[in-house]
């Protein structure tokens, strides 16, 4: 009976997911074309010959009316077809699908560097509250939050690349279970890793306390359970669900913050593309950009909500669940 | 008269927070089988009482020498954590006000009454579920296993009470302390929990600490009858004494306040005590009750009244019975 | 507060929650905190130092002395020259008066914007709830990046496009937590008196939901500058803000990068004045929580 609940509010989040995604596609596809100024002069620059502009604009199907660009696009869309970059030429989705592993890695490093050190520091800090541990936990993670990516990326860079020459500085190799390929990584995913950890570590911390309050806190204790045994059957899961639901919106911030560390370490992600392309104002690589960033943290975001569902059974009762 | 065994003997016990007091030399007796019924306005202590007992007094908040209270002839005042955890759960059972809200609520409430089970008497596995059956049987529930693998939410209120009162249970006190055990539950379902805690009482010649506001909830439910005000024990006496011959002007101005008091106060006839008890620590060197009391002298502000027996088993805290008082 | 009833102790922890409180009883209260009133100092003295850039720096900012170029700290250029022989506290100083603007003003337009929003969405509830719930549930996980490339296409660069970019950001947090805070009160019963007695919807908000959300959006827009100020700085240096020359400090700081080794003090100056800026604000932020939220412990 409970699972019956569980599979349709699961089916009901990953359609809303897919249906998201495809708003924001369309959105994409309209405020591209609102972008003042004539694209295919950009492209073109100064000097042109009138032949070429009006084959440019037939072959982007700027020519047509505006439903059928968008339907055309639309329909491409499905297909996983993106279209070309200006730029060069190539294909963008080609381009995407090839560049994603690395910052797909890139991110799921960080988030294994940030998610036991935050959780871990977290308990530690709220389990010695007041006391010395804790007034050290906050100022390091008051540090951490205020610190941004590419200069932690570029104190570490000194120290341990340029200064001591234990990591690589920048560069990348392709992805093996080699020393060559992760020695370029570490550098990158402390980097990205080490600010959310200190996110992680406060907000762990402040749920675990707030979970210190309750009655069922107390009643655990006058049932005998120790302090410590109270904390790992009852404190700690109740505390991480909160946590749990923002990591989602973190996972945001670790895209956003891949493209910084892409850029600092010279990492050929999905982020160094992104960026190049909005500099030279190469469209569709933009938009093939922006759906494959949205699609990462909706595709988490996701992830984040079914576990939700699957670690707090209140939400579970009711068919489609509650928006939070 | 075979005197039965002293279960719990509470002698002298002080409380403070942040240099206030919130209980000021508490002393009580229960005996096997026996039923104390502790009674009071909100924040007189008696909650606090019952967490001293066993030791889990919130933080910032301290006991003061000279406490005394003893669990079987054993001193549970600066005894070990070890010590503690054992009587806990253990030979000492405790149930609150808002069952809900004290169940953990990600967890299935048969793996909560199994912890208790695990934690005092060693059962796991099949023996475990065994004996978590027959507890849920005992505490008259239904449908067994649905209850056992339902979430906290998933049940009504005084289902929920029945869980906490099995989890209780789950440890073979000798002692159970109910919280306001039927203040978050309706009438009906009130009733139902009060009696099965008396049931449980006879057939497992439990003591219970029974402790509440509603003087309607106390009255014929237990044998002795224990009234706090701010912090301090003012009348003490077997509970028809306390219903039918009442001396602390507290006691008789809480019997005439309190509605639905079989036969003893019609509601028409209701009074409210005026004034709020006073902050822990403002109650000045007197009485504490003394500047709601209609029956107040000068000198009552400036002397708290000893303990003064007035009739068998039957003791006041109060001035005007002490030797030497003048009409 | 304190004065009347003794609360129940025993109730399990109890959050003292503030009914509304003047302005200036919680000015006072917020006062007496160390935190509050050391990371106060600290960002008086940041908006002086860069609002007052203009007349502090010893060099403008865009003076190029090729004779000075890579100049280590000394007594010309107190924390050295750029690539350019560019004076680094003078740029310094002037970025952050564009930091320090964007983040006041990118918060006060979510403020503005989003807690009537919010606050609306609560009270009202129906259909414009709805509406206005899809929009910041679609906005709120968007990364700055994304928000911030759009804007550029759409609005060109500039400050403009900047705010813009971090205003949509915010806003939906501070829409989020009016609206929470609005479903709070509206249930209580002085609210239902209140409409009884004829007043009008704004009226009431005015009157009796807004300042409920006062001390969670002071909170939250300590916490929004310090964001803003950090991500505006991820965009300058990934070339999405404001373009060169002007000063800024994540644009300053990529370009230093390749002389790095070379020239430590390029990358560190304008590192440590972000990290200092957001640190003011996230450190007036958690004191402002200690003093406004407080809870009891069991364990």
């Amino acid at each position: 009976m409970a699972h019956h609940g569980l599979l349709i509010s699961s089916g009901l989040r990953v359609a809303t997911a897919g249906g998201t995604l495809l708003a924001v596609a369309a959105i994409v596809f309209i405020l591209m074309r609102f972008v003042p100024g004539d694209p295919v002069l950009n492209w073109l620059g100064t000097s042109y010959e009138k032949a070429d502009y009006d084959r440019l604009r037939a072959l982007y199907g700027l020519d047509l009316p505006l439903l059928q660009q968008f339907m055309i696009w639309f329909v491409n869309l499905l297909q996983g077809e993106l279209g070309y970059s200006v730029l060069t030429q190539l294909s963008v989705s080609e381009e995407l699908w090839r560049r994603l592993p690395a910052t797909l890695e890139l991110i799921l490093l960080a988030l294994a560097v940030a998610l036991p050190l935050g959780i871990g520091s977290g308990i530690w800090a709220a389990w010695r509250y007041g006391k010395m541990a804790d007034h050290a936990v906050l100022t390091a993670t008051l540090l951490g939050i205020s610190l941004p990516e590419f200069f932690v990326g570029a104190i570490l860079m000194l120290g341990l690349a340029l200064q001591w020459r234990i990591f690589p500085a920048t560069g990348f190799e392709p992805f093996a279970w080699s020393t060559e390929h992760f020695s370029h990584m570490v550098l990158p995913a402390l980097a990205l890793g080490l600010p959310r950890a200190a996110v992680i570590c406060r907000l762990m911390r402040g749920s675990l306390l707030e979970v210190f309050g309750r009655p069922y806190v107390r009643a655990s204790l006058a049932k005998g359970l120790s302090r410590k045994m109270t904390l790992f059957s009852h404190g700690i899961r109740n505390a991480l669900i909160p946590v749990v639901t923002v990591i989602g919106l973190q996972v945001g911030y670790l895209v956003a913050g891949a493209v910084v560390v892409e850029k600092l370490f010279v990492i050929p992600g999905v982020g160094a593309y992104g960026l190049n392309a909005v500099t030279a104002r190469d469209y569709p690589s933009v938009q093939g950009f922006i759906l494959v960033v949205a699609a990462i943290f909706l595709i988490a975001n996701l992830i984040v909500d079914l576990l939700y569902l699957w670690l707090d059974p209140r939400i579970r009762t009711s068919a489609g669940g509650a928006s939070r | 008269m075979i005197t039965k065994q002293a279960v719990l003997v509470v002698d002298d016990l002080a409380v403070d927070i942040r240099g206030a007091a919130v209980l000021g030399g508490v002393s009580l007796t229960i005996h096997q089988g026996e039923a104390l019924g502790l009674v009071g306005e909100s924040g007189c202590g008696k909650s606090m009482t019952a967490l001293a007992i066993l030791g889990l007094l919130p933080r910032g908040a301290h006991m003061r020498s000279g406490s005394s209270i003893q669990l079987q002839g054993k001193q549970l005042v600066g005894a070990s954590e070890q010590a503690l955890y054992k009587v806990r759960g253990g030979a000492v059972g405790l149930i609150f006000q808002e069952p809900g809200a004290c169940l953990d609520p990600v967890m299935r409430v048969g793996r909560q009454i199994g912890e208790a089970l695990q934690l005092h008497r060693g059962l796991r596995g099949a023996a475990q579920q065994a004996v978590l059956r027959d507890l849920l049987v005992e505490v008259g529930l239904n449908d067994i296993d649905r209850v056992a693998r339902a979430y906290p939410h998933e049940l009504s209120g005084g289902m929920q009470q029945r869980a906490m009162i099995a989890m209780a249970l789950a440890g073979e006190p000798v002692l159970l302390i109910a919280d306001e055990p039927t203040t978050a539950l309706d009438a009906r379902i009130a009733s139902q929990i009060l009696d099965l805690l008396d049931r449980l009482r006879r057939e497992r010649g439990l003591a219970l600490l029974l402790i509440s506001h509603d003087l309607a909830v106390i009255g014929g439910r237990c044998d002795r009858v224990l009234v706090m005000y701010a912090g301090r024990a003012v009348e003490s006496a077997p509970a028809a004494q306390v219903f039918d011959a009442a001396r602390h002007p507290y006691t008789t101005a809480l019997i005439a306040a309190s509605p639905g008091l079989a036969g003893v106060a019609p509601k028409s006839q209701l009074r409210d005590i005026p004034g709020q008890l006073p902050a822990p620590g403002g109650g000045g060197d007197g009485c504490a009750f003394a500047e709601r009391c209609t029956l107040a002298r000068p000198t009552c502000g400036h002397r708290v009244p000893a303990w003064t027996p007035v009739a068998a088993e039957h003791a006041v805290r109060c001035l005007q019975f002490e030797a030497g008082w003048s009409c | 507060m304190a004065g009347s009833a003794n609360p129940d102790l025993c109730g399990g922890g109890i959050a003292v929650s503030t009914p509304r409180t003047g302005r200036a009883s919680t000015a006072q209260r917020a006062w007496q905190s160390t935190k509050v009133r050391y990371s106060c100092l600290l960002i008086l003295v940041l908006l002086l130092l860069t609002l007052g850039a203009g007349w502090l720096s010893p060099y403008p900012y865009d003076e190029i002395d090729a004779a000075a170029t890579f100049g280590a700290p000394g007594q010309r250029y107190l924390i050295g020259a750029d690539a350019l022989g560019r004076d680094v506290l003078s740029r310094t100083l002037h970025g952050g008066r564009m930091s320090l603007v964007v983040g006041l003003l990118a918060t006060l337009v979510a403020v503005l914007v989003g807690v009537p929003l919010g606050a609306l969405a609560g009270y009202v509830g129906g259909r414009i709830d709805w509406l206005i719930s899809r929009v910041v549930d679609l906005l709120l996980p968007f990364p700055v990046i994304l928000l911030a490339i759009i804007t550029k296409m759409l609005l060109g660069d500039g400050l403009v496009s900047v705010v813009v970019a971090l205003s949509l950001v915010l806003t939906p947090f501070f829409a989020r937590m009016a609206r929470a805070k609005s479903l709070s009160v509206a249930q209580l019963p002085f609210i239902e008196a209140a409409q009884g007695s004829g007043l009008g919807t704004g009226r009431i908000m005015w009157l009796h939901v807004l300042p409920h959300c006062f001390q969670p959006v002071l909170i939250m827009a300590t916490l929004s500058v310090a964001f803003a100020i950090l991500a505006e700085a991820s965009l300058s240096f990934l070339g999405l803000g404001l373009p060169p020359p002007a000063p800024s400090w994540g644009g300053d700081l990529q370009a230093s990068m390749s002389a790095f080794q070379l020239a430590p003090w390029t990358v560190l100056a304008p590192g440590c004045a972000i990290t200092l800026a957001v640190l003011a604000f996230n450190f007036l932020g958690d004191g402002l929580r200690d003093v406004f939220d407080v809870g009891e412990r069991f364990l």
